[in-house]
């Protein structure tokens, strides 16, 4: 066993509100610059809908993540190294822009400058890559809130895979938001693909970044994540990442997304796990098993076999003490209602959900415990669709998932009528009384606390402070390696 | 050293095929390895594919194969002597019939290449508003010096293998014997020209990444974890 530390996200879908505000947030952040005016490091999608950038889910298409060979290995979908050394001029897999979307702007002065003229000017749209006027047929969330569904949706590959029959119309239809960013995996295909060697996931948090000096802009790293999370800047012709807003982590504060989001659906913590058992645990034959799998490879912060393994392993102190208290641990092993994205990719994904469980109040209403887990058969976002977007098709996985948040409801709903509390049900799904209220109190309150509970980074140790000091000024020391005037 | 009363004295000959390949030869290097050192950021193969992917596909497969197949055969023919290929069994006919037949295929490829890359940077205007100055300078450059090796190649069929090739690896061991250039055709003179005005200009412009193959992929572990950089 070894231990390592990795900072980890898990977000509640049932409370987005699809308000874009991480989004926004992110790109004011991050992605305001030239060469990447059409990334979105993060961005919310309307599920069912084909995505951001189209059918991002179709690995039949995009060959993204990994996949297991005949002889048991595991093997990058978009081939092996020799396949990247011989493809290197031209990537058959890298989406080009219009899989995303052309960004643009308006020809505001006209508006300013035009002739008098009998018709009032408009200020027409014109490309911000070229500077030529584009008619606009495709953008940044084009299908929000189902806008085009009826076209667009039936091509989400999680409808296709689906058995049932998923229907567009409007009184029948079903709709969630799905809010993305880089999962930061634990087996993250994106730094396997790189030929440089630019991506690295650091050691102390897990967080995956792109080295901008060293990558050359070989573009197998964003056609390898299938997720398409990386994304290719056409100014600086380099690969660009969410970074997990390292720098406000490493302060101890939480990404710009999940600060800002108004739903307060974010959750981030530190997650323990062992790396030697990865391999063992992806060369899992089966999908459906590979979201309960993954649950196997994280450790318990409390026992002390781990603790120890931990600090012979560098695990900081802090960072062991925070994952003991991890909002994320949680809700990912301890009452297992976070569910992974697209386990099937086999990438390990770090970024969790909370599957959304709709509609609620009538469904529930006045019904009995016997009635209620029947009733959840029946609900509007078919569990089909949710098991093939977070489970890799594991219809149970979601089920257990959801039973226990609507256990958690109904307890709390008897608990402040003054009802009747049958704590018998409660124990069906795997809960005690305490659980649920413990996870009532992390899902519906949600304080800002306990919600993000982030070591901050011992950056003490990175200069000799004790050294410096009374230097000010007068950097010069005769010992340091590199010293320049 | 050049023994100057041996071959005698010829000023212009002196200047291209000795003062300015050395001075080409130092560009590369010094320019290289500042640019890599100050200028990391920018050392990139300044890919275009996420633009255009269509016309690239053609284009890049055939210029990067072929110019691949171009660099071997000039090592075959300028860098390694003619008596080391004879001593293999190479003759002089079947050196020449690779030469021409294989050099040929190979020369129009890049051409095919290039023609397609310069047409695609033309046309795109998402191309044609990110193509730089020393993007277009790169691209007419290197049709010129292909086309000039083509003719070269097709038309002179000049025995460089006895002028320039001795002349070349005379440059790298310091004494380059220029009086064997004076005899060689213009064109072909050209060619070689070139050639070292687009070493002078190497560091300057996308072509760095040749000098990035990425070898280490070969036997890297898969993931790598990093420190956090203090």
């Amino acid at each position: 066993m070894r231990v390592k530390a990795q900072i980890t996200m898990v977000l509640n879908l049932d409370k987005c509100i699809g308000c874009h505000t991480c989004s926004v947030t992110c790109k004011n952040t991050w992605t305001k610059r030239d060469g990447v005016e059409y990334v979105w490091f993060n961005n919310v999608e309307t599920k069912p809908g084909v995505g951001y950038p189209i059918q991002w889910e179709n690995q039949e298409k995009w060959k993204g993540g990994w996949q297991l060979k005949e002889n048991g290995k595991l093997q990058l979908k978009q081939g092996g190294k020799l396949f990247e050394f011989l493809n290197i001029f031209h990537n058959p897999n890298l989406p080009t822009i219009d899989d995303y979307y052309e960004p643009w702007t308006y020809d505001y002065e006209h508006l300013f400058n035009a002739p008098k003229q009998k018709h009032q000017p408009v200020a027409r749209a014109k490309s911000l890559i070229s500077g030529e006027k584009i008619d606009i047929k495709w953008g940044p969330n084009w299908e929000d809130d189902l806008a085009g569904a009826p076209e667009h949706a039936v091509n989400d590959p999680n409808i296709q895979k689906m058995a049932q029959e998923v229907r567009m119309k409007f009184e029948e239809t079903f709709f969630f938001y799905l809010p993305r960013l880089c999962e930061h995996c634990l087996n993250p295909a994106c730094v396997a693909a790189c030929p440089s060697g630019a991506l690295y996931k650091r050691n102390e948090d897990g967080i995956v970044l792109v080295d901008q000096d060293n990558c050359r802009g070989w573009r197998y790293c964003i056609s390898a994540c299938p997720y398409k999370k990386v994304y290719f800047n056409w100014a600086t012709q380099k690969a660009e990442k969410c970074t997990f807003c390292f720098p406000r982590i490493e302060a101890g504060l939480p990404t710009i997304c999940s600060e800002t989001c108004v739903g307060k659906i974010r959750y981030i913590g530190v997650i323990l796990y062992d790396p030697d058992k990865l391999t063992e645990l992806l060369n899992e034959k089966d999908d459906k098993k590979l979201y309960e799998k993954q649950l196997e490879i994280f450790l318990d912060p409390h026992d002390p076999k781990v603790i120890e393994q931990a600090k012979k392993d560098g695990v900081l102190d802090n960072y062991i003490e925070f994952a003991q208290k991890s909002p994320v641990y949680k809700l990912m092993v301890k009452y297992k209602v976070a569910l992974s994205l697209h386990p099937e990719f086999r990438t390990f994904p770090m970024v969790w959900y909370v599957p959304p469980i709709s509609p609620v109040l009538q469904l529930f209403e006045d019904k009995s415990y016997d009635e209620l887990f029947s009733s959840i058969d029946e609900m509007r976002i078919p569990l089909e669709y949710l098991a093939n977007l977070l489970t890799g098709g594991n219809v149970e996985a979601i089920k257990g998932a959801i039973n226990r948040l609507v256990a958690v409801r109904y307890y709390m709903r008897a608990k402040e009528l003054g009802k009747e509390i049958d704590t018998k049900k409660l124990e069906e799904v795997g809960l005690t009384p305490e659980g649920a209220e413990e996870l009532y109190r992390m899902l519906a309150i949600a304080k800002f606390e306990e919600r993000f509970v982030i070591p901050t980074t011992r950056k003490e140790f990175d200069r000799d402070v004790y050294k410096e000091q009374g230097m000010t000024g007068f950097d010069y020391t005769p010992d340091c390696d590199f010293c320049l005037p | 050293m050049i023994d100057l009363a041996k071959y005698g004295y010829d000023a212009v000959n002196l200047f291209f095929w000795v003062v300015f390949p050395y001075i080409a030869i130092t560009i590369f290097f010094i320019g290289n390895a500042y640019r890599f050192l100050a200028y990391p950021y920018t050392w990139t193969s300044k890919s275009s594919e996420i633009l255009e992917k269509k016309t690239l596909r053609p284009a890049s497969i055939l210029f990067h194969y072929g110019i691949i197949l171009v660099f071997i055969g000039h090592i075959i023919g300028i860098v390694i002597p003619k008596s080391w290929t004879e001593e293999l069994g190479l003759t002089e006919h079947m050196y020449r019939m690779i030469a021409l037949y294989a050099g040929t295929a190979a020369g129009l490829m890049v051409i095919a290449g290039l023609v397609l890359f310069i047409y695609r940077r033309w046309t795109n205007p998402r191309l044609k508003a990110i193509t730089s100055t020393m993007d277009w300078i790169t691209l007419w450059l290197l049709l010129a010096i292909v086309v000039l090796g083509n003719i070269n190649t097709i038309v002179l069929q000049h025995d460089y293998r006895e002028t320039v090739a001795p002349w070349f690896r005379g440059l790298w061991v310091f004494t380059p014997n220029y009086t064997l250039m004076a005899e060689v055709p213009f064109l072909l003179k050209l060619h070689i020209f070139l050639v070292f005005v687009l070493t002078a200009i190497f560091p300057f412009t996308r072509l760095v990444h040749i000098l990035s193959i990425p070898l280490s992929y070969i036997f890297r572990r898969p993931i790598i974890y990093r420190e956090r950089c203090p």
